[in-house]
């Protein structure tokens, strides 16, 4: 009688996460915020890099295990157990120093990213002998790695869906994107009048009706409404964002904390901008973003790699040195003024005052600043007064170029009970002639990429009309 | 069958076999693969699970196939699997062409299979009974799965049922074998709630049985190797005197019954144990069958020394004489002799370890061995964190994982019942490196979907001086910045409430790996609460 072969297969039972995936996952910013905070929980990625690095070395040592057994018992030709003694040479190498090592690493936090660990193995592994075959076995090997841990989110209608750890940023963006798209639509919308004669169409956008009929209410925002994004001009679009240790702080009702929300509001702006800019018909790209973290360390994030980056690592503290970094971005921004003819577009944004001086930079402030500051606040900390003073040397300067082409706007948040603040008058004093503060509201930060855009275009509206 | 030549090598065989034992073995079913694929991922399934029934989780079927694909796994030319009916697997050499090489491979393959099938049915040890009992146990376990996972999909539309009875079954099994007994077990009027907890309940019990079925199987690893290679060298040798074949030398074919040290090394020792009585070939079989286990053996030549001592010699002549089975064009001898010397280190650990604590058994052999080292355990508030040493590669962290799930969580509220497993640190060697694993639940707000989405906290860290090094200065740099920095926030900072910790039950082990538990444990202390 023949025996029975039970045949080894996988059953498949398909994963109830994964029938979710779908481009219209609908989420809100707090959703956003959740998926930002599991992306930057260091520790949370570190595990799954870590068990990453376990399932390699796993595997690898079973591979090790079966070839030993191959070569023992299983009659080869010569060429067969070559190959297989150079396979064999290859994974005892990576269990034994290249794998070891990368766990390490990663424990240490050295290693972040999919690519990084790759990267890793394969310089640990240049110091071994190494052939184009030997690479082809070597990227299978390093096949795992594809296997990074997904993030889970839910949506509004409890819709899950798994997106992958190097997809979060493009995921979120999008998804932010889109949906500050949606709230501001840019596309002329024609309003029809229905008459006893017929239909007429307006083209009513927001300039023509401020310029015709200063209390028609606009039907929707045109793009050629947004003075930043005039079609034949290029825009440069800075966002400063404060990064000091009161960005920490939570805000209300929700379970995020400032920053994170100021973090997400720069991904919006940034894949908003980068959205119009795809929907132009033009080479160039119309409008460029950059992030400017206000810390000490002055930099400027401009790629979507070091996007990226930043809002992987950037963490809430210490003090909130603002006049430089605004200087840092105005000196990048006359390099790309003057060799890109751009516009800029600098939005501040922070909660509270500045508290850092640029080292040996002599202010030359607007003297009604100077004696608002000798006649009605003597009592203010030198340190504040001085930061102000700086900031509106900075940003005067700026704005009184020939050119006529730098925009400020300029964010705080806190509740509207702050207009009646010191905070609220030294900086609106500081800002005069240059741009009126507008508060925000932090239970309203998912609405703050919102305000941001609409601000910007009543902002350029104001001054080109 | 469509090929008579097989049957009547087959014949031939079985009259080379009563010719020389005197009489047949009748209990045993040949399968004979016409794929040798099939063959070997057969052979895969009884490595990873101890039989041909055996339920394997999900992962160990992925790694399987990868490297099927890879084409690692060795063409097990020859299976024997001692039971009754004994059941014997075969594969090669169908896919070559009629030589007398092949016909001279396959007579040999047979007779060794039939001595092994004597051996299952005439031997005074039990191995062969409890292997029985063992595949029915597998098989009924099987069906039990199969039966739930139908019936959870069927009512309730649980799909994740089958992958999670597998893995769980399958780290149970391996669990229990190594002696672990820290499972919870739902209370027994939980049996009528539903069919999962039903299964909960019989699986467990069951799979407890199955461990300690396994822990009365005598050790025979030696002594059936040696029966069955001391019938098939000496026929051998009888056939190739005689002559009837147009070589004199034995084919490369049957590098799997000749070539591994094992049976070289069991055929070794019969002729040493039995050297008085070489000549009378029967009366030696009859005293083999007569051994219960491998510990007989080594009494019988002598002592563990004696034994050690024959390692010793055939390791030094076989470096020489197995090239043999081997292509040795280009100086790769060298480097496979290294696999056969970590051969010859094992069975030499093995005859040492037998020999010194005298075991009969599975059961004291797993007392004694390395495999599984408990350390005892560390509580945080109370809550124990249990700390092992495993040292076997059928076990994943995924596995592990997926089980415990399903822990601790359910415990008070029984909505869920799974066996409990207890919150763990265990450290695993990895090739050459050693690491440290930590697993742990998160407090759940809502019930979940399947047992993949359960918050679950997980670390692994290499077991090294310079990770730890790296971790004491990072501690002492983070006191730094307590003394000057602001208070940590609510959100980002989390050293906040101190726990009580207890190492006091801990069990000697070695400095690095106290360091790392410790290392772990501030991991708890330490850890938010991942949502």
């Amino acid at each position: 009688m023949p025996h029975r072969i039970h045949m080894i297969t996988r059953e498949r039972f398909s994963d109830p996460f994964t029938m979710w995936r779908d481009p219209d996952f609908v989420f809100d910013f707090a959703d956003a915020a959740s998926v930002l905070q599991k992306w930057r929980d260091p520790r949370k990625g570190q595990s799954s890099r870590e068990a990453l690095v376990l399932g390699m070395a796993l595997e690898n040592a079973v591979a090790v295990k079966n070839i030993q057994r191959r070569l023992l018992i299983t009659p080869l030709t010569p060429l067969e157990e070559e190959d297989l003694i150079r396979e064999l040479d290859i994974l005892e190498y990576l269990g034994n120093n290249a794998l070891p090592d990368a766990l390490l690493k990663v424990n240490m936090g050295e290693l972040q990213t999919k690519e990084e660990i790759e990267e890793f193995i394969q310089k640990h592994l240049k110091g071994f002998e190494g052939s184009a075959e030997y690479k082809k076995q070597l990227s299978e090997s390093l096949r795992t790695l594809e296997e990074l841990t997904d993030i889970e989110i839910t949506d509004r209608f409890g819709h899950k869906m798994r997106i992958k750890r190097e997809e979060v940023m493009d995921f979120l963006g999008n998804q932010l994107g889109s949906w500050l798209t949606r709230q501001l639509p840019a596309r002329p919308i024609t309003d029809t009048i229905v008459r006893p004669r017929g239909k007429i169409h307006k083209k009513k956008t927001f300039q023509h009706s401020i310029l015709t009929s200063q209390h028609i209410p606009p039907k929707s925002i045109d793009i050629d409404d947004i003075v930043v994004m005039k079609k034949d001009r290029n825009a440069q679009i800075y966002l400063i964002v404060d990064t000091s240790q009161s960005m920490r702080n939570a805000v209300q009702n929700t379970h995020f904390s400032r920053l994170e929300g100021a973090l997400l509001t720069s991904l919006a702006i940034f894949y908003y901008f980068k959205k119009q800019g795809r929907t132009r018909r033009s080479n160039q790209k119309a409008f460029r973003t950059a992030v400017v973290p206000i810390s000490k360390a002055r930099r400027i994030v401009s790629t979507d790699m070091e996007l990226e980056r930043f809002l992987l690592t950037a963490t809430a503290k210490g003090r909130t040195p603002m006049s430089a970094s605004i200087k840092a971005a105005i000196e990048h921004a006359r390099i790309k003024k003057n060799t890109q003819d751009r516009d800029i577009h600098l939005i501040i944004v922070t909660d509270g005052r500045p508290n850092e001086l640029i080292p040996g930079y002599e202010p030359k402030p607007s003297a009604s600043l100077q004696n608002y500051f000798e006649d009605e606040r003597d009592d203010i900390d030198p340190v504040s007064r001085n930061c102000y003073i700086e900031l509106n040397s900075l940003l005067r300067e700026a704005t009184r170029d020939q050119s006529r082409t730098w925009k400020v706007s300029y964010f705080l948040i806190g509740s509207e009970r702050m207009k009646f603040t010191d905070i609220w008058q030294d900086t609106r004093r500081a800002l005069r002639g240059i741009t009126y503060p507008v508060i925000i509201d932090p239970s309203r930060m998912d609405e703050l990429a919102k305000t941001i855009v609409m601000e910007s275009m009543r902002l350029g509206q104001s001054t080109s009309s | 069958m469509d090929n008579p030549r097989v049957v009547e090598i087959y014949k031939q065989a079985r009259k080379d076999f009563e010719e020389f034992v005197g009489e047949c073995p009748e209990d045993y079913k040949v399968l004979v693969f016409i794929d040798p694929e099939l063959h070997a991922s057969l052979y895969q399934v009884m490595e990873l699970g101890g039989s041909p029934h055996a339920v394997l989780s999900q992962e160990m079927i992925e790694t399987l196939r990868k490297s099927r694909t890879k084409n690692y796994l060795a063409d097990e030319c020859i299976s024997v699997f001692p039971s009754k009916p004994t059941m014997i697997y075969m594969s090669l050499p169908f896919e070559l062409k009629d030589t007398p090489e092949r016909d001279f491979t396959l007579r040999m393959m047979f007779i060794h299979a039939f001595a092994h099938a004597y051996f299952a049915d005439k031997s005074a040890s039990n191995d062969s009974y409890v292997q029985t009992q063992v595949y029915r146990m597998d098989l009924i376990i099987k069906e039990l799965i199969m039966n739930n996972a139908h019936g959870l999909k069927d009512s309730r539309n649980i799909t994740w049922g089958l992958p999670y009875f597998q893995d769980m079954v399958a780290v149970i099994r391996l669990l229990s074998t190594f002696g672990v007994q820290e499972f919870y077990v739902p209370p027994e009027s939980s049996r009528k709630v539903s069919l999962f907890q039903n299964f909960m309940l019989e699986i467990i019990n069951f799979l407890n049985k199955r461990a300690d079925l396994i822990k009365k199987k005598n050790l025979t690893g030696i002594i059936s190797e040696a029966f069955a290679n001391y019938i098939h060298f000496s026929i051998g040798e009888k056939i190739l005197d005689k002559g009837d074949y147009p070589f004199s030398s034995l084919p490369k074919l049957l590098k799997p019954i000749y070539g591994p040290p094992i049976n070289r090394l069991s055929y070794e020792l019969i002729m040493k144990a039995f050297e008085q009585i070489k000549d009378n070939p029967r009366d030696i079989l009859k005293a083999i069958l007569e051994m219960h286990s491998d510990l007989d053996l080594i009494n019988k030549i002598g002592a563990g020394s004696d034994v050690r001592r024959i390692i010793k010699d055939l390791r030094e002549t076989t470096q020489s004489t197995n090239v043999y089975w081997h292509a040795d064009s280009s100086g790769y001898w060298r480097k496979t002799w290294n696999i056969y010397e970590n051969i010859w280190d094992q069975l030499d650990d093995y005859i040492k370890f037998l020999n010194k604590n005298q075991s009969v058994n599975v059961g004291q052999w797993l007392e004694g061995s390395k495999a599984f080292q408990y350390y005892g355990y560390v509580t945080v508030d109370f809550k124990p964190i249990y700390i092992f040493e495993i040292d076997d590669e059928s076990i994943s962290l995924e596995q592990l994982l997926i089980l415990h799930n399903h822990s601790l969580l359910y415990r008070e509220s029984f909505i869920m019942p799974t066996p409990g497993f207890p919150d763990i640190i265990m450290f695993k060697k990895l090739d050459r490196m050693v690491v440290g694993t930590l697993l742990t639940v998160g407090a759940l707000d809502e019930n979940p979907i399947s047992p993949w989405d359960v918050p679950i906290y997980t670390r692994a860290i290499d077991v090294s001086k310079e990770l730890l090094d790296f971790v004491a200065s990072q501690k002492t740099v983070e006191e730094v910045d307590e003394e000057t920095g602001r208070a940590p926030d609510t959100l980002y900072g989390s050293s906040g409430v101190k726990k009580n910790i207890d190492y006091t039950h801990l069990q000697k082990m070695s400095q690095s790996k106290l360091a790392s538990v410790r290392v772990l444990i501030e991991e708890i202390v330490t850890k938010q609460e991942v949502t």
